[in-house]
Order: structure tokens, then sequence, then C-alpha cells
């Protein structure tokens, strides 16, 4: 009963999302490609950032090492194996990352998260310049034929991403990098090889995050190094995830679909307020406001928030239940 | 006292460590063999939690062995000792708060099987050997202390560790919750798993469930024997009460 209860509310969300695209404007189903971009990338951080609980700040590397791969190979040996080619770039690049950053612990890790990311901007933009084009951009080959069909390759990236990451996440190896978020120590007393699990968590994160970037290329036609390397990219990621709940499974959809429609409707809804100025800058002001209130007074997150609730509900019912039993 | 046959379990081997000028341990020597249950005691600062994480790979010796079951763990690290058969608690306890308190033991019981199922199970069983199965879907960290001492045991007693080093788990308990800690403790033996505690002023839990004593004092073992012979040793009560001890 409890685990066909559980399936109910995915399964509903997936027909709808089925259903949206014959029903929305282009404008719609591209708020919706965003939706689903980030909430992908999202479950991927989630790995590393929410269940190992390594505060990375620089994903956009992984984000544009793969979009970069994508936008530079699809026109020479064909959209897919350029696609996986981007998947095994990003991949391979966090090996070296991840044997740099994790050789830091806590805030020392995340600061170094933000400078890869960042030398990886200035590389793209400057010394790699032939390659990149630099902020002048650079051309990308479409996936798909029709701009449409990037809600599909979009939800269909975020239920790949969602899979892996459930998967992991409520296995042996989810317990292990929970343990390690929660005391490293402690982790390795009962048998954890520490540095391993966290690269492998990072391996599979960066992984899918470069994915994430090579769609996120390909539906925007071209990027240049600010678009993919950017801290704005880094900080989305992390603040849906943080906002929907960091270490929960559905956290970074959650999270994402509340941003995304939040700050559509704030770009709208301020344009042609005079006395703001340029709303697409007060809307950044509150979207900053919104995670200084949820990092303040709702830390779990809306996911993480709800489920302790749950939890502390049913543990207390528990604990009387027994209680009274005369235990 | 417990039959030594063969070589012991673990053999802490003429071992030195320093830190800065001030030695913790001084050439410490000592052995334990299957089975048995050996306690380390001293007064504050003596060296026993130093020792504990020598042995468990968190601090590494300067000089001398650490072997178990005959082969040296010295220089490895603390996953792969626990890997060996080593479990440990910590003395500031260290639930991991945000997990639940079953989901604390079924972590431990992952080191032996992949399968959650079974890993559940097993961490079923030690709940409820450890009088911890009331409180099984609470956070952790929600705890009282005496729950999370024994919420420490069973999540080491879950990775079926040979030996498991018990650093100070009666401290700060009532009389009541140590009582229930000695039964848990010699039910552990019962379990076949070897056993070095380490506890300072509940004398009366190394009384009752060791085989032998160890006394270390400013880093140096002082002393070695049973209970009684350690307790009525005058340089171990000089060492816990002062010099010139008035009796």
């Amino acid at each position: 009963m409890n685990r066909i209860r559980s399936w109910i509310l995915p399964v509903l969300a997936l027909i709808v999302f089925a259903v949206i695209p014959f029903t929305a404007s282009f404008y719609y189903q591209q708020i919706f490609f965003y939706i689903f971009l980030f909430a992908g990338v999202g479950f991927a951080w989630n790995l590393v950032g929410g269940y190992a609980g390594q505060l990375s700040l620089g994903h956009a590397a992984f984000f544009g090492i793969g979009a970069y791969t994508y936008a530079l190979l699809a026109q020479h040996i064909g959209v897919w194996p350029a696609l996986l080619a981007a998947a095994v770039l990003s991949t391979v690049s966090a090996a070296p990352i991840g044997l740099i950053c994790f050789r830091l612990r806590g805030p020392y890790f995340a600061l170094a998260t933000i400078a890869v990311a960042q030398l990886l901007l200035v590389l793209a933009t400057n010394q790699f310049k032939d390659l990149t084009q630099g902020a002048a951009g650079l051309l990308v080959q479409g996936m798909v034929s029709d701009p449409s069909l990037y809600y599909w390759v979009a939800l269909g990236f975020m239920i790949l991403a969602f899979a892996i990451t459930a998967l992991l996440a409520t296995s042996k190896t989810g317990y292990y990098l929970m343990a390690i978020r929660e005391d490293e120590d402690t982790a390795q007393t009962v048998t954890i090889n520490t540095p391993l699990y966290k690269l492998y968590a990072l391996l599979v994160s960066a992984l899918l995050t470069g994915v994430g970037g090579a769609i996120f290329a390909a539906n925007l036609g071209t990027i240049q190094p600010n678009d993919v390397f950017s801290g704005a990219i880094s900080n989305q990621v992390v603040f849906l995830s943080i906002l929907g709940g960091t270490g929960t499974l559905f956290g970074p959809l959650v999270g994402a679909v509340i941003l995304e429609f939040a700050s559509d409707w704030l770009k709208n809804a301020l344009t042609g307020v005079a006395w703001l100025g340029d709303p697409n800058a007060f809307a950044f002001f509150l979207y900053g406001l919104l995670i200084v209130l949820v990092v303040m007074f709702m830390p779990a997150g809306i996911v993480g928030t709800l489920t302790k609730w749950w939890k502390g509900r049913v543990a207390r019912v528990q604990s009387q239940r027994t209680t009274a039993a005369g235990v | 006292m417990s039959n030594h046959n063969g070589r012991p379990l673990l053999e802490f081997d003429h071992v030195k460590k320093h830190f800065g000028g001030l030695f913790v341990t001084n050439d410490v020597s000592f052995s334990i063999h299957e089975g048995e249950v050996l306690f380390i005691i001293g007064p504050n600062g003596a060296g026993k939690t130093t020792i504990f994480n020598q042995i468990t790979g968190f601090v590494t010796p300067d000089e001398g062995d650490i072997r178990f079951e005959g082969r040296s763990i010295k220089g490895l690290r603390p996953y792969q000792i626990a890997r060996r058969g080593i479990g440990r608690t910590f003395q500031i306890v260290k639930p991991l708060a945000n997990m639940t308190v079953l989901d604390n033991v079924v972590l431990g019981a992952f080191a032996h099987t992949a399968s959650k199922h079974q890993a559940r199970k097993e961490a079923e069983e030690i709940l409820a050997l450890t009088g911890l199965d009331r409180w099984r879907d609470m956070l952790a960290g929600a705890l009282p202390l005496a729950a999370r001492k024994r919420l420490e045991i069973a999540r080491a007693l879950a990775t079926r560790p040979k030996l498991i080093l018990l650093d100070e788990v009666c401290a700060g308990l009532t009389p009541t919750e140590a009582v229930e800690t000695i039964q848990l403790l010699k039910q552990l033996r019962d379990r076949g798993v070897s056993a070095i505690g380490g506890i300072e002023h509940v004398m009366r839990v190394v009384m009752e469930i060791s085989d032998r004593v160890i006394v270390i004092h400013h880093g140096q073992k002082i002393a070695e024997g049973t209970p009684q012979e350690v307790t009525s040793n005058p340089d171990v009560i000089e060492a816990y009460l002062g010099s010139k001890l008035e009796v």
C-alpha cells in the first residue's frame, strides 16, 4: 500500500508533464524546458552537495565543459556522439578537480570549487579564444529539428538524472554519502572509504551536469563563456536545491518549479513599474532576499522541512504507543 | 580469565608517540586475546584516547608496531582498519544526527552486505539487543545521552567487529544507565566480540566485566593485572589520588 502511494505523485507529475506541450505556448514550453534542465542538474548537484554534504559552488565548471564539448564537436562528429563526448569529458575533468578540492573540507572546499569554475571561465574567455571565440560566442548545432522538441529532451534528461540519483541515494551508496555528510570520522569507523565515495559522487554528478550543459547549449543555439561557466549557473543550481531541500529526492524539482515560475512572474509583474528601474535587477534582489529567508528560517528547504515534520510525528506516535504498551 | 590460546588478537608493541615535546604514549605494550575484555584506565589526559586513536588509525605511532591477527595495521587508514574487524565508539559521541536511529545502525550493517533488506534486518536485531528499538525512527540527534552512547555501540556492532574499542561509554551516565550498559557489554562478550574499554571514573564497570586492566599514567603503562590486583596497587592509587596519600 505504502509502495503504491509513494508512486502516485511522481506518476501524476509525469502525466501532467506529458500533456503540457500540447496545451502550452512555446513561451511556457521554454519555461518548462528550464525547469526540467535545472531540476536535472539540481538532482546531480544534490548527490555531492546534498547527500554527501560537500558544498560545491562551482558546478558551472562541469556544465560549461559539457556545453563547450558539445558545441565544438556536434558539427564534426554528429549530435549524439557529441553529447556522449560531453558526458565523458565532464566526468573525466571531475577526477582532477575532485582530487584537488576534496583535500579541503568545509568552507575551504566550497571556495576551491568557486575558484575552479572561475578559472575555467577566464580560460574559456581569454586563453582558449581561438577555440571558443571568447565573448563573441559560438554557434551551436541543434539537437532536434523542431525547437519545441527540446521540452522532451529536457524532460528525458531530468527523468534520467532523477532515476540515477534516486537509485544511488536510496541504496548503500546513499547511506555512505549521508554518513560522510554527518561525520567523516564516524564514516571511516564503519569501513567507509570516504575519499573514494566523495569522488564517486562527484564523477556521477559531473557526468549528469555535463549532459545538462550540452542540452542547454543546443537549445540556446549560441553560447559564450559567461552563459555556462558563470557563477550565476553554479548559484542557481545550489539555490534551487536549497529551496527545495538538499539531500531530499524531490527537492531540486520542487525548487526549480518555484524559482522558474517566480522569476518569470516577477519579471512580468515588475515591467513598467517605473520607479523600480530595471525589472531584471529588482527581480535579482528579490531572488536574493528569498534565499536569505529560506536559509535563515527553513534551512532544510521545502521538502526537507515537510519530511522532518512528518517523521517527527510518526516517531512521536510510535514511542507513545510503545510506552503505553508498558515498555 | 579467559584461555589464551595461540597468538593474541591485538598486539600493541612498544608504541611511542609524541606531540611536540610531550610523549603521549611512551613505550606502551599490551595485548588482547580473543574473547577477552581489557580495560585501560588512567587519570584524565593520561593518553587513553590516543592509544585508541593509534589502534584505529586516526593517529599514526612514531615508533613501535600495532598488529591485528598477526598482521601490522600501523599506517593504515581508519576505514581499512575498520575493515579488518576493529570497531570503535567515540568518547564525544558522534551520532549521525540527521539520520534516524535505525539508519545509523543500517549504515554499520552495510559493511558486510550490499543488500538494504539484509542490512535492515540485522539492524533491527541489533536495535532489539541494545534496547534502542523504542527510538528506531527518531533522528539520532534527538536522543538522550545514554541512548546516544548505546547507539555508538550498536552502530559499531553492526559492522561485525572482532574487537570493539569503547571509549568511555559509561561517562556521564546515571548508575542505572551504567548497569544497563554493563549488561550490554556482557552480551557482547557472549557474542564473541573482544573488547577494550577505556573508562576512568566508573570503576564499577571496570571491576565487574574486565578480565584484565592496564593503567596508563603520563603516557606510560604503570600497572597491569586483574581488576583486584590493579586497584590495590600503590602506584595506581598514587596516580589517581596524587602523591602523599594519607590512608
